[in-house]
Formats: structure tokens, sequence, C-alpha cells
């Protein structure tokens, strides 16, 4: 049992502690309901760049020296944006917690960024996407994705954003995004570690206090309509061997189907006796091949997908994959399979609850998210009653064709 | 209003102790190490066998990738269970596994609840001591892995990296990586495997470190019973390492298609267990080791000309090398390279401020105690010390030696071991660009071969 306490502040501010006090360090974690889904389409990737942004210095803490100081007092950051979330941590010795509150809210205080910085970070992030995407196998699979899977929604379009919009934005952009969703009614701060809670709570006040509430995020308005046709595409990338991505789009964070398909995607690609390592890799269709269940705020991916061997063809891994899903679809998983997906999400939490950082990353996304802390001890409760009968419903109302998009990964004809 | 302009004062850190753990030796050679860790309900056993992709090098013509198929194979069928009873007592109780190689140990871990030790527990040692290699089941593991290494072909950075050890480690046991390479994955056969098994996997070439929330007398007595037996006695093979190399080679791989170039640089490094190990690593954390390091600090925030470059000095039991590693835009590659040799040039030739010094103290201290936040982590340390021979006061002495160090030290330990005059840069991707930003810091080699 995980205790944790909770607390609110007159400026909206959420503030959420556990205390874990056999290491001497604290982790400060701030994460803002904002993502790449709630850019504007012309001016995608801002969310993004924000986050390196957020690195750079604020009005107190020059112009590259926020990390300086920061590692100068033996601490640690990092950061990342999803389609829903921005999430910042930094990790310090628990004697420096206020050093870190104080770098933590600084750039919060005020708008934290100039021109120089900016056009600095925006080549960065211009280098980050060549890196993950433009220059890497299949790495341009989380552009077309989204592109294909959604239409209107802000799910339409990659975290990283347009190369062309993330070179046009201006200071005054970053300004009005930061002004919009960067303020205390739209995050939430947890603290974990060695700490004390009433420290935390009045240094919180202290450093975070203060700051105006700002407008809180309105309600995204999701009305992304139903996939009209199932699609299958063919994309040419410079690879040797071909893969095929299976997408569909699955029920929301939290739902009680949504870890109906999280079940599912553990019993067929969990461990060496799952269907998928007997009918893909051990048949010699496929090296990988695994299932995943992405969880996002108003809509989810579920995600098949094979990388296909030598001499197999697309043709060969679709018919495996087929079956794969037809068997699910007309029994669901076996007791078996049941059992052993249960028994392997119980191992893999207590091995993400051993990290403090891990910790208070999942306090602010269910304080954003289910406004509900104690998930974080309901985890695993989630699957206890989940039984054939609703994960075979669940899995037929989902996976089925139409409501679906394939991407088959073709190798470039090389000069 | 708080007044935001002044930085906070703050205390002085807490002390942190290395975790206290238990050391038991078998009369057969084998060590155990036991953390006992009742915070959570779950039980790791990792063992560790002395012997890595080192040997496959003494294991015949082209075994590159032996150690790690033997050790990925053991859970392919053993003591009378077939491959897929294995892996179904082993997901029943909802074990999470791990096998391979590295260059200078095997590994088998298993993580489970307490509640299902005995039977993880037992099927593991099967699975060390009677491991059956099927065949049929080696056939599927070998176009897994071929396959795996076709893809890889297509990331420049494997490349480049690949590239860069196959030079610096020439003709020496560590030039091979560890997961083999596709000519070596399609030859071997399941004598090669029970050899190397009967060979180097045998308890008494092994360490084992067990953590959790168990009893420890109990687990120990596990241990003795399948365990604790004599067996022959490992050979050692030594091999002279002189990775001394003349003037600066930079080698080319078309990679078609290539929107940025994978650069892997460096050079020849020292074993894990040299006396200035605390030294390199303060040393590598001021040069490239961390964000707020002079080279990332200069390649990335302040000319953006990368996502992110770090340097690592990879230390093995017989050698080692240094390493600097980015993915850079085809037109700045020269640009790069060039600040990346003006930085390693710097520290060896200038003394760094005292500020800085302290600040790289400071991370270094501050951020240790992180590395002890899980006690896999810790057992990770402990086996470390025990497989390259390196004193086990070495973390209970680390802060105060980090501490320490000096301006003379930093200097001097570059001037040891920061060798700008014997630099390997490989590059994959647009030769004809990576030709004209490059061919000025060197002989070029344009290679074609696929490792």
């Amino acid at each position: 049992m995980i205790e944790y306490k909770e607390y609110e502040y007159g400026n909206g501010l959420r503030l959420v502690m556990s205390k874990r006090p056999e290491i001497p360090n604290v982790i400060i974690n701030s994460s803002f309901y904002v993502g790449s889904k709630d850019e504007n389409p012309e001016k995608t990737g801002i969310s993004h760049l924000l986050e390196h942004l957020m690195f750079t210095g604020s009005k107190n803490v020059p112009q590259g020296k926020f990390d300086e100081i920061l590692h100068a007092n033996g601490g640690e950051s990092n950061a990342y944006t999803t389609n829903d979330i921005t999430s910042y941590y930094l990790s310090v010795p628990s004697s420096k917690t206020e050093i870190g509150m104080w770098l933590d809210s600084d750039r919060l205080a005020s708008f934290p960024v100039n021109e120089e910085s900016l056009e600095i970070q925006k080549k960065v992030v211009c280098e980050e996407k060549q890196q993950i995407h433009d220059n890497s196998p299949y790495g341009s699979f989380d552009i077309e994705s989204a592109k294909k899977l959604f239409k209107k929604s802000g799910y339409r379009w990659a975290i990283i954003g347009e190369e062309e919009h993330i070179k046009s934005f201006s200071l005054e952009d970053v300004r009005n995004y930061f002004s919009r969703y960067y303020n205390p009614s739209n995050m939430v701060l947890s603290v974990t570690g060695d700490i004390d809670y009433d420290e935390i709570v009045n240094l919180t006040d202290k450093y975070y206090g203060d700051i105006p509430a700002g407008e809180k995020k309105r309600t995204y308005l999701y009305d992304e309509p139903e996939l009209e046709e199932y699609t299958e595409e063919d994309i040419e990338d410079s690879i040797t061997l071909p893969a095929r991505f299976m997408l569909y789009r699955a029920p929301k964070i939290g739902t009680r189907e949504f870890y109906a398909l999280k079940l599912v995607s553990v019993a067929l690609t969990s461990g060496e006796s799952s269907k998928i390592f007997r009918k893909l890799i051990e048949s010699n269709i496929s090296a990988e091949a695994y299932m995943y269940l992405n969880g996002m705020e108003f809509v989810s991916i579920f995600g098949f997908t094979g990388f296909i061997n030598e001499g197999k063809t697309v043709k060969d891994a679709a018919s495996v994959m087929n079956g794969i899903l037809n068997e699910l679809l007309d029994g669901g998983l076996s007791e078996d399979e049941i059992i052993k997906a249960k028994n392997k999400i119980q191992t893999s939490y207590y091995i993400k609850i051993q990290s403090m950082v891990r910790l208070a990353n999942s306090f602010g996304f269910n304080k954003i998210f289910y406004n509900d802390c104690d998930m974080i001890n309901n985890e695993v409760r989630n699957f206890d009653d989940l039984d054939n009968r609703f994960i075979k419903e669940t899995a037929g109302k989902y996976l089925k064709k139409e409501n679906s998009v394939v991407l088959n990964y073709i190798p470039r004809k090389r000069s | 209003m708080i007044d935001r302009s002044i930085m906070p004062l703050t205390g002085k850190q807490r002390d942190i102790k290395f975790p206290d753990f238990n050391e038991i030796d078998f009369n057969n050679g084998l060590k155990v190490f036991l953390v006992k860790d009742s915070r959570y309900d779950l039980i790791t056993t990792r063992f560790l066998f002395r012997s890595g992709s080192y040997f496959d090098y003494f294991s015949g013509d082209n075994k590159s990738g032996l150690a790690s198929i033997t050790s990925e194979m053991l859970n392919k069928g053993a003591a009378g269970y077939s491959a897929h009873q294995i892996a179904e007592i082993l997901d029943m109780n909802g074990a999470i596994t791990g096998s391979g190689a590295g260059y200078d140990a095997s590994f088998l871990s298993l993580t489970c609840l307490p509640s299902n030790f005995d039977e993880v527990f037992g099927i593991g040692a099967d699975m060390i001591l009677d491991p059956a290699f099927p065949e049929a089941e080696l056939i599927i593991k070998k176009n897994r892995l071929i396959n795996s290494l076709i893809s890889m072909q297509d990331d420049g950075s494997y490349l480049a990296e690949r590239i860069f050890k196959a030079k610096v480690f020439e003709g020496t046991p560590y030039a091979g990586d560890p997961d083999g390479n596709i000519k070596s994955a399609g030859g071997f056969e399941r004598e090669d495997l029970l050899q190397f098994k009967s060979k180097y996997f045998n308890p008494s070439n092994m360490i084992i470190a067990a953590v959790g929330n168990f009893d420890i007398d109990y687990i120990v007595k596990k241990m003795r019973d399948k365990f604790e037996f004599k067996t022959g006695l490992n050979d050692t093979v030594n091999f002279d390492f002189n990775l001394k190399q003349e003037g600066i080679k930079i080698y080319l791989k078309e990679k078609e298609d290539a929107t940025q170039a994978s650069l892997y640089m460096g050079h020849r490094g020292v074993p894990r267990n040299t006396e200035d190990s605390v030294k390199i690593i303060f040393l590598n954390t001021m040069l490239g080791g961390s964000f707020t390091s002079r080279i990332n600090r200069n390649l990335r925030e302040e000319k953006g000309l990368t996502y992110g470059v770090r340097t690592a000095f990879s230390f093995m039991k017989y050698s080692g090398d240094f390493s600097i590693e980015a993915e850079i835009n085809h037109e700045k590659a020269g640009q790069a390279v060039e600040e990346i040799i003006g930085e390693l040039n710097d520290i060896r030739n200038n003394y760094a401020e005292n500020d800085e010094i302290q600040q790289v103290k400071n991370y270094i201290s501050g951020n240790y105690p992180m590395q002890l936040e899980s006690s896999n982590s810790v057992a990770g340390k402990i086996l470390s010390l025990e497989l390259y021979g390196v004193n086990k006061n070495y973390y209970s002495n680390y802060l105060s030696e980090v501490d320490s160090i000096s301006q003379e030290d930093i200097i001097g330990t570059a001037g040891k071991y920061i060798l700008p005059d014997e630099l390997t840069i490989v590059a994959a991707g647009n030769v004809k660009k990576l030709k004209e930003q490059l061919s000025g810091f060197g002989e070029i080699i344009i290679t074609e071969e696929v490792l």
C-alpha cells in the first residue's frame, strides 16, 4: 500500500506527496494538462518545443543555466510530452529540495523564453525529428499512423509536429501557448522521496502559492467521427525487411474496456508461451512481434505489430496475424492466458513502484486524468474482475476491421 | 511575495551508506550475494557466468555470438522439460525472465513473487544444469537472430558503432558484437552450444545475486542443494591487447537515403579494474557524460548541431574504449568533429576551473544515491565488482574519492586517457557529403563490409 497526502492551494495548484525516506533524494514532478492534441493544427509541435524551452533559463535563472545550477546542486532532470500531457521532473538531494522548487517555480512565475534560446531549440528539435523519425528505420510510423487513424481531432498529428511549423514559431506563439496552459490551475505538482509532508506543503506555498491561477484548461471537445472504412496502405521506407502495423481505435484510459484490451495485449504478447511468440516468432514469420495499448485521454490505440523475416511476405504475416485476432474474436482468451496475464501485470507493477520517478509521474497522471491518487494502489485490482465473457465482448467491439488501419512498411527499391 | 532573485540556501546532503549485503562462498568457488529487501513482494535472482563474448574468440573460427545464443537457449528445453513446458511454467508464475551475454559475462535472470519462487528457481536451476539445446529450437533461434541482425543494418548508429568497435579492437576478442553477426549466426551447431555450456556455464564459474523479500537461510539452502558441487575449473585465456594506433583514421560507410550522419568516434581505453577508474568517470562526466557536460553544452545547447552527444568510457575486463556518439546533419559533420576535437584538446591542455570541478563533484555525489534506489541496481553493482575483480570497498570509498579530485588529477587523467592523435572516426551516411566534410581530419577509408 503506497501512502500519500494531497493538498490544494488557493490558485488551484494540486499537490500530491509520498514519503519514501530510504534514499536521501527527492523527485519534484510538474505535470501540465496539455499535450500535442491541444495544438492549433497550423502550429503543431509547440507543446514539445516548449518542453525543451522550459530548461533554458528563466527570469532569475540566467539563460543556459537551469541545468547547470541543478547539476551543481546534485540534481538531474528530464521531461516528456504526449498527446495529452507534458510532464517534467527534477531529482535533487533532499537537502536541496528548496532549490529544486525555486528552479521549477521560477520558470512558471514568468515567461522563461528568449529569442536566442528559441532559435537554438528549434534547431535541436529539428535534429531530434531527423534522428527519431526521418532517419530511423520505420521512424515515420508515428506520423503516418496518426494521420491515417484520425481525421479531425488533435490526435491526427504526431507529437514532434511538422518541421515547417517548428521552424516558423515566434516568441509570441510560444508566449501565448505558455500563458494559456502553464499555470497552477492546470497542473499537478507531485513530490516523492525523502520528504517531510509539512515542509513540502510550506515550500510549495512559498514558491508556487503566489503564481496567479491562470486559466484552467477548457474541456477538450473530442469530436472525431467513427472511421468510415478500413484502410490499408503500403509505405516505402529505407529498410531491408518489411513490417505490418495493425492499428485499432480503442477505448479511452481508465475504462473497464481499456483494462480488458490491456489484458489482451499482455496475454497474447508476454512470455514465450504466448500465442504471438508461438505463431509468429517460432514459426519464422517474425523476429519481433507484439501487441500494445497506447492509452490516451479520449481514445486509445491498440496496435499489433509484426516485423517480417527475410523470405516471408506481408501476406504471410497478415494471414497469421489475422488468425490470432480471429481466434480472439471467436473465443476470447483461455483461462490460462488470463491467469498468466494477471500474474505478469502484478510482477510488473512491483517493479514499477520501486522507482520514485515513476511513482511521482503516476501521481501526476492519475490526479490529472482521474482526480484519484489511489489509482496507484488499484492498478492491479483493475484487472481482477475481468472475465472472458467481457474480454471477448470488448475485443469484438473494437478489434474489428472497419475500426482499423493497416500500414505495411515495404523496402524502398534501391539504386 | 517571495524574492525569487535570491537562490535559496540549503544544508548539507545527508550521507548515504552502500546497503548491507551478505556474501557467501560455496566450496566449489561459486559466489553468492544476497540483498534482503522486504519493501516489495518480489524476488529477483541473477545467475552470472564469468564468461561472455570474449570467449567466443577462443571457441573456433567465427563463433561471434556463441555466449549469447548459448545463454538465450537455456530455456529451450532442460531436464526433460520441453521449451514449451518451461515457457508455460515461467509464464503461469508471472515470472519475468532475461538472458544474454556481454563482453565479459553471460546471464540468466528471473523475477517473480515470493510465493512463486520455489517453482521458478527450480526450473531456472534445471535450465542452467541440464539444458537440452534441441536442434529444432536452435534453428528457430538462429533464424530470429539473423533477421534481427539484418534489420540492424538499416540503423546508421548501429553500423557506426559496430565499425568503430571492429576497428579499435581489430584482431582481438572484443572486436565482435556480443550478439554475433549474420555469418556467424548461421553457422552455430548444437555441439558448439553444448561445448560452450560445459566449459563455462557451470557452478564454479558462476556468481548468484538474489534480491528481495526472502528468508536468507532458506534461499541459501536452496542454492546449496542445487549448485554446491565440484565442477571443472575454467580455462582463463590471456590475450595481449596492444591497441595503439598511429594517427587519425576515418571510416565512412554508405547508408542510402540517410538524412543525418551517424557519428561514432574515439579510441582505445582501459580495463574496468584500473586504479584510475573514479578519476576517469569524473573526467568523462565533465567532458561529455552528462547533459551539462562540455561537449553536449557546446554542440547542442550553444550551437544546436545535434539532439544530443554523449561520451563514454566502456570498461571491459581486459581492455576498454573511449567513445563519442552523435547524430549530425551531414552539412555540419565537419564542424561537429572539429568542435569535439577542440574539446578533447582543451581538457588535456588547460586546467579546469575549480568552480566547474566542484559542480561536477556535486552532480556525481547528489545523483549517486539514485543508483541505490532499487535493490536490483545494488545487486548489479555488487556483481560487477566481483566479476571485474574490483575492491569490495569501491562504493564505500566512491564519494570520498570523488571529493578528493583536483585540477591536477583532471589534467593528468585527460593527458593519459584522452588520445586525440589516435582517434578512429566512423560516420555512416552519405559518403560523398561526409568525404567533403571530414577529409581534413585524416586518412579516409570507405568501408563496404557488413558486420
